[in-house]
């Protein structure tokens, strides 16, 4: 069992989270509904008010909000919260005796208004403690306006791709900081500040509702994580906002509380659908039941072996090292036959000496440390002149295999080392970064010069067409995380993950760059990036029930841009993480 | 795992029923106009064939009533749908013997990828309910056709 930590300091990804019981959330949630939330700030006071919330696809709900914070509707009584952005107010409110509540942005120039029905347990979220939303737009029809009455004339609020592309920093009146970056139009990645100390991002399904030109409702719920529902009203212009925060955190005490926050822009990168189409929420399922969407639960899909399996899944699989044809490299480069015939040695700071012979295009012989020679299959690729990526398969009690940058024009190599038999699932490669000289014939002594991490990547991202209809983007987020998004038929931004990362510098403009897909695939993804030609050549190891494959990764890439001010946050996190 | 054209193809029972019933042309020779007449007919008959097996395959993919054997037909298996390419004219040639033809067209044609894999992105793909992915592509249809007593039948037809 890991230490109890409202906010873990081990990946969120590795915290053996509560499942707790909807009783568990029916008893934590009794007194604070009837409290109302908790606020840095005083609330609006909208007492006197009746806000008749009339939204399509919800039922009629009727709210009278009376003196100290109390509000009626139907027949419960209890706290509530608000807060005023500009001409938008969010109100929150928990149901009382229930694991239920509701968020509503309120517009008080036109009176249109979002309904957001939350609750725990029941589904469609897989866990009690994982905040469930349904979100119904509509108006509000009340006595209490500021610039009409009744049912505006204007479309309703509605989900919308126009946040997509954009990064915030987010400070909170109770001091905590957040990047979030919205490179989806259905999820988002977010990294905290000061309540997590690495500086690691994470993926989260998102909501993005325009309200206004100005105004729009951002929502995330940490599914897979502590199942935190985080939302706020953000004025894109002036970069305020409002929000709310409900659910439990790592120790399960609970958070139900809205704050003030003030942004900074971090900048923004393209996004991909036709022009004109600002459409949003592509992953819905509008024939699902109440508050489904498609919410991408990597570990539902993932194989999990432990070390036993895994040696057996390799005894009657084998490895198999480039032995196909990968639909992640259908835009790829073909493999160089330029090692052929070539020897060197790299000598790895820490002591790691591998001796290597290129007999032919595909075939090395290798030996560690001045041991036996091993016969094994390459493949290698001439990303720029002079430097070569090539991976090959070690073997061990973890099943090493080894991943190659090599430069031989400057005397420099960088070697990821993918291995399994990692402490959660044996079958997840772990990773290390391993920086060293080159020894050898007409290659230069680069002395003391190593390859060095770089920051350079952070807060890039590039679009990666692997194979047709099958594209990606990344976004180097930190310098410990790199993210990917899918995209749909219709380039919305979909589906996001994201893993550990690691980027170093080969060269200017060609950079090496890791990712592991913990408790997501457990795949180790290496690329030589080289942003002169925006080609990609790297090396997949991935261990499953069919065995240990190391293939090839190659693509065509576009630069969707870069979030130019995020660096400065994150210049202090510390990148490479073994695992 | 999803059927392609080609699983059609093997599935389909094999009749190979002629299409179109005609005079050989080597028996009408020594009737100029009446051999012109007979090779104007072969040739609407073998293109024809031709497109009925391309409406065929776009269809139900069941082309065995227009083939002489099962091995007759070589096209990729990501092959989904085949559209005649209007922009090149075919190629039509007959035999001395007027008894067997080939026959050569431009197409475009749909190529499907089922994105089964293992990898994240193929995971994520399905996962979005994209699990595969169609390209176009100019390719060639390359047939052989044979007349048998009572009409044409393809012997071959590849698409590359």
């Amino acid at each position: 069992m890991t230490e109890r930590r409202a906010y873990p300091d081990i990946p969120l990804f590795r915290y053996d989270y509560t499942d707790l019981s909807i009783d568990q959330v029916a008893r934590a949630l009794a007194a604070p509904a009837l409290a109302g939330p908790a606020s840095g700030e005083p609330f609006d006071d909208l007492a006197g008010t009746t806000l008749r919330l009339r939204c399509e696809g919800a039922e009629d709900i009727d709210f009278h909000f009376l003196p100290e914070q109390r509000v009626t509707f139907g027949a419960a009584e209890t706290g509530y919260g608000a807060l005023r952005l500009d001409h938008v107010t969010l109100i929150a409110l928990l149901v009382p005796r229930s694991t239920r509540g509701y968020a509503i942005a309120w517009d008080r120039h036109d009176n249109r208004a979002t309904l957001i029905e939350l609750w725990f347990g029941d589904g469609p979220a897989p866990k009690a403690r994982e905040v469930n939303r349904a979100i119904w737009h509509g108006h509000a029809d009340t006595e209490h306006t500021e610039m009409g009455h009744g049912s505006p004339a204007a479309e309703p609020h509605m989900p919308t791709n126009r946040c997509e592309g954009r990064a915030c920093l987010w400070r909170e009146d109770n001091g905590n900081r957040t990047i979030d970056y919205y490179p989806s139009a259905a999820f988002s990645h977010w990294i905290e500040l000061d309540r997590l100390a690495e500086g690691r991002g994470y993926s989260a399904p998102s909501d993005y509702i325009r309200l206004t030109e100005d105004l729009y409702l951002y929502t995330r719920t940490e599914a897979e994580f502590s199942g935190l529902w985080h939302m706020y009203v953000m004025d894109a212009n002036r970069l305020e906002s409002v929000g709310l925060r409900l659910g439990f955190n790592g120790a399960d005490e609970l958070e139900f509380y809205m704050f003030r926050g003030h942004g900074e822009w971090l900048g923004q990168i393209a996004r991909f659908e036709t022009f004109g189409d600002v459409s949003g929420d592509p992953l819905a399922m509008p024939d699902g039941p109440k508050g489904a969407r498609r919410i991408y639960r990597p570990l539902e899909t993932m194989e999990r072996m432990t070390p036993a399996e895994v040696d057996a899944a390799i005894a009657e699989h084998g490895v198999q090292v480039f032995e196909r044809a990968s639909p992640m490299a259908g835009h790829g480069l073909p493999p160089s036959d330029a090692l052929a015939g070539r020897e060197f040695a790299i000598h790895y700071d820490g002591g790691l000496r591998v001796d290597y012979r290129f007999a032919g295009a595909d075939e090395v012989q290798w030996r560690a440390d001045g041991g036996d020679w091993t016969r094994g299959r390459y493949n290698a690729w001439q990303t720029m002149p002079g430097v070569f990526i090539f991976g090959h398969f070690v073997g061990g009690a973890n099943h090493d295999g080894h991943i190659v940058v090599a430069d031989l024009d400057s005397g420099k190599a960088t070697c990821f080392r993918g291995y399994l038999n990692t402490p959660y699932f044996a079958n997840e490669a772990g990773a290390e970064t391993l920086f060293g000289k080159i020894v050898g014939q007409d290659i230069p002594d680069c002395g003391d010069a190593r390859h060095e991490r770089t920051t350079d990547l952070i807060g890039r991202a590039f679009t990666w067409s692997y194979s047709p209809g099958l594209t990606s983007m990344h976004v180097y987020s930190s310098p410990n995380t790199v993210s990917w998004v899918i995209f749909t038929p219709s380039q919305h931004g979909g589906a996001e993950w994201s893993g550990s990362g690691d980027y170093v510098k080969i060269r200017d403009q060609l950079y090496f760059v890791r990712w592991q897909e913990e408790a997501c695939n457990g795949t180790l993804g290496t690329i030589l990036i080289n942003m002169r030609t925006m080609h990609d050549s790297g090396i997949s190891y991935h261990m499953g029930a069919h065995g240990l494959s190391i293939s090839p990764v190659g693509a065509y890439a576009r630069h969707a841009g870069r979030f130019e001010h995020v660096l400065p946050y994150l210049s202090e996190k510390q990148g490479g993480y073994p695992v | 795992m999803t059927s392609t054209r080609r699983d059609a193809l093997k599935l389909g029972a094999l009749a190979a029923a002629p299409i179109a019933a005609l005079a050989p042309v080597a028996a009408l020779a020594a009737d100029d106009s009446a051999a012109r007449l007979a090779r104007l007919e072969d040739e609407r008959a073998v293109a024809g064939l031709v497109r009925m097996f391309v409406r065929r395959f776009n269809g139900d993919g069941d082309c065995s009533s227009f083939v002489a054997s099962s091995s007759a037909i070589r096209i990729d298996p990501q092959v989904c749908h085949i559209r005649e390419d209007a922009g090149h004219d075919p190629l039509l040639a007959f035999a001395a013997d007027g008894n067997s033809a080939t026959w050569q067209s431009r197409a475009q044609v749909d190529l499907q990828t089922n994105f089964a894999g293992d990898s994240t992105l193929e995971k994520m793909a399905r996962f979005q309910g994209q699990g595969s992915a169609v390209t176009r592509a100019s390719r060639q249809i390359d047939a052989s056709l044979s007349r048998s007593g009572q009409g044409w039948t393809i012997t071959r037809l590849t698409i590359a």
